[in-house]
């Protein structure tokens, strides 16, 4: 989008929403300046990434008068712009006494207070920090404005929460430079104080926040080995020969890489080899190499071979249950990257830079592509759950009936009732649950809490075997209305599926429904492009006929009439609150 | 024009001003001249913003900047 004109942004906007599908992501934009340029540019770069975005700017300069009126909206966006706290703060705050400016810190806190309370219920805010930057004095002294924005920004970091993200305007300005991003011209014109190329760089800065919210977050990162992961190539340079520490010119930018990968790995990032190599070689490479950092099991999945590399990447996202589109694959060779990108257009691929130097940091801008919205256990724990996954596997193979192999696993599971500690975790499977989901209703963690407040079932499913702890991995929510109720959510993380856990699942859920009373149950399937797979889920569970809508399928069970199936080989807790 | 004004190429007609086309205010015009610059790799001066209010004067002043 960097090189695009504005006119060919516009234009390429207005095609993409004539064709556009899906629904609409709604961002209301607060500001007590002009940022007319956002509209457009903020559209084209999420319609890029396949969200079908609709920007709606505010009034100017009514950010308090309009955050009431932010409900209905996904995202907020807040420009605040300190030069226009007061009328030409920007030269006269030198000017004021210190008393002057506490009051006016004083004032500038209670609306960033006021306005952060009505946008509490929004799911995602994206409010910019405060800067000084456009128009500080080249002194070597900070000026009063400067102290005022720092002071702001102390008092917006004690506000923080999950759903409101601070923007760091002047890494943006850095990016761009001061001289660029600033449109003087306009700000004196028309108080529309940034640039085109500015809006351009924000957009891209903030995008990462909004796929999360909307639950188009990356998950496996797939390296190629040579000249990707280390400078050289194994193969013909050997284990000597090849290069990854920062002790020398040639290994310094591999080894950065890999530490990024690292550290997404341990954020819930999933790592994996797709390398034409002697499998052998790598392995070797990833035991005794004194400089390899990826070692310590973030390396999931491989397919080290001389095979076709779309075909190995469609086995890995098989093997992890993953959707090609959760996929970014990183590369040196021009040949492998344009055949990757021919055959799995879903899946994001990355080519190393020509010169080395230039690959820490473009690979940092990919990385971006991981960002989550909340951190929480089960993601510092993902990589550990596959590798659990992988063990269950060889187990798998020594069995050949399902249920012996069941047996053995010696599943577990713990069924929680509202708990409000798991709001964050339930709140994130809503939004990154694709294809075990029969309705795909995204929440936010209010929506959970208030689910809980109204008296409605938030159940959530915990599950643990031999090998290890998957930790909560299912989630429904029942409204409850004396002797109806109805299973507004239900879904499975994918990596828990095959287990006939959702037969428990079920089982356990209409016994709760049984002790409270419920006699009657309303249920659906709500059909979209990634959930297929439990089209006829209700059916086999025992829900009986479904009637069949536009919009999807609609369920009513009769308690008493319901088969449990009985499965005995799992054992299950259920902890109420 | 129309791209930034949001309407039918045939609703900017040869004689469009500011003012007397309804779309063509303030803040669209500082679109059309971010636009104009960017378009045509010239910098309008502060003078030329002001200037620039009917479309015969933008094409005036292009012309200057020798843009046919």
């Amino acid at each position: 989008m960097e090189e695009l004109k504005y006119t060919e942004i516009i234009r390429r906007n207005r095609e993409y929403r004539r064709t556009a599908t899906g629904p609409k992501y709604r961002v209301l934009v607060l500001a007590n300046i002009v940022v007319l340029y956002l509209k457009e540019i903020l559209e084209y770069a999420l319609a890029e990434a396949g969200v079908n975005a609709e920007v709606t700017l505010g009034g100017y300069d009514a950010i308090v008068q309009e955050s009431p009126q932010a409900g209905g909206h996904d995202a907020v966006i807040v420009f605040w712009e300190l030069a226009n706290l007061v009328d030409g703060l920007q030269y006269r705050a030198d000017m004021m006494v210190e008393e002057r400016l506490d009051e006016l810190l004083t004032h500038a806190a209670s609306q960033v207070d006021l306005a952060l309370g009505n946008l509490a219920a929004a799911s995602l805010v994206l409010f910019n920090r405060f800067t000084d930057t456009a128009f500080a004095p080249y002194g070597l002294r900070p000026g009063a404005a400067a102290q005022l924005a720092a002071r702001l920004n102390g008092h917006l970091a004690s506000r923080a929460r999950p759903t409101l993200l601070q923007v760091d305007l002047d890494r943006i300005l850095i990016q761009v430079g001061l001289r660029e991003a600033l449109s003087l011209r306009d700000y004196y014109s028309s108080k529309s104080l940034y640039s085109v190329a500015f809006f351009k760089a924000y957009a891209q800065q903030i995008r990462p926040g909004i796929l999360a919210a909307c639950g188009k977050v990356k998950k496996v990162l797939v390296f190629d080995c040579d000249n990707t992961l280390w400078d050289g190539i194994l193969g013909e340079d050997g284990m000597e020969g090849i290069a990854m520490s920062a002790r020398d010119a040639r290994g310094a930018p591999y080894e950065e890489v890999q530490f990024i990968a690292k550290a997404l790995a341990h954020r819930g990032a999933i790592l994996g080899l797709c390398s034409k190599n002697n499998e052998a070689d790598v392995d070797e490479v990833e035991r005794n190499h004194p400089d390899f950092h990826l070692r310590d099991g973030e390396l999931v999945v491989r397919r080290v071979n001389w095979g076709n590399k779309a075909d190995n990447l469609r086995e890995i996202a098989a093997e992890l249950n993953v959707g090609l589109d959760s996929l970014v694959f990183v590369d040196d060779s021009a040949f492998e990257v344009d055949l990757v990108r021919g055959e799995l257009p879903e899946v994001t691929v990355f080519r190393v830079p020509e010169n080395r130097h230039d690959y820490p940091t473009a690979f940092r801008k990919l990385a971006r592509l991981f960002f989550n919205l909340s951190e929480t256990a089960e993601d510092l724990r993902k990589s550990s759950m596959y590798r659990e996954q992988q063990a269950r596997r060889t187990l798998q193979r020594e069995f050949t009936d399902l249920e012996g192999y069941l047996r053995e696993l010696q599943l577990a599971v713990e069924i929680s009732v509202n708990d409000r500690a798991l709001v964050p975790r339930a709140a994130q499977m809503t939004q990154k649950t694709n294809q075990f989901n029969l309705t795909t209703r995204r929440y936010t963690e209010q929506d959970i809490s208030q689910f809980i407040d109204q008296g409605d079932l938030v159940v959530c499913l915990a599950v643990k075997d031999r090998f290890g702890d998957s930790g909560v991995s299912g989630l429904a929510i029942v409204r409850l209305g004396g002797a109806a109720a109805t299973i507004d959510s239900l879904l499975m993380s994918c990596r828990i599926l095959g287990r006939n856990l959702e037969c428990v699942f079920v089982d356990s859920l209409l016994s709760l429904l049984r002790a409270r009373g419920v006699e009657r149950i309303g249920a659906s399937y709500l059909p979209t492009h990634k959930n297929q797979q439990v089209a006829d889920f209700y059916e086999r569970a025992g829900f009986g006929e479904p009637r069949i809508a536009t919009e999807g399928k609609y369920y009513t069970l009769v308690l008493r009439d319901h088969q449990s199936k009985d499965i005995d080989y799992i054992s299950v807790s259920i902890r109420e609150r | 024009m129309s791209i930034i004004f949001e309407c039918e190429p045939f609703e900017v007609r040869d004689d469009a001003a500011f003012g007397a086309l309804e779309v063509w205010d303030s803040l669209n015009h500082m679109r059309l001249v971010t636009a104009l610059e960017e378009e045509f790799g010239v910098s309008f001066s502060d003078d030329e913003v002001l200037e620039a209010i009917s479309l015969p004067l933008i094409e005036l002043i292009l012309e200057r900047k020798g843009i046919a």
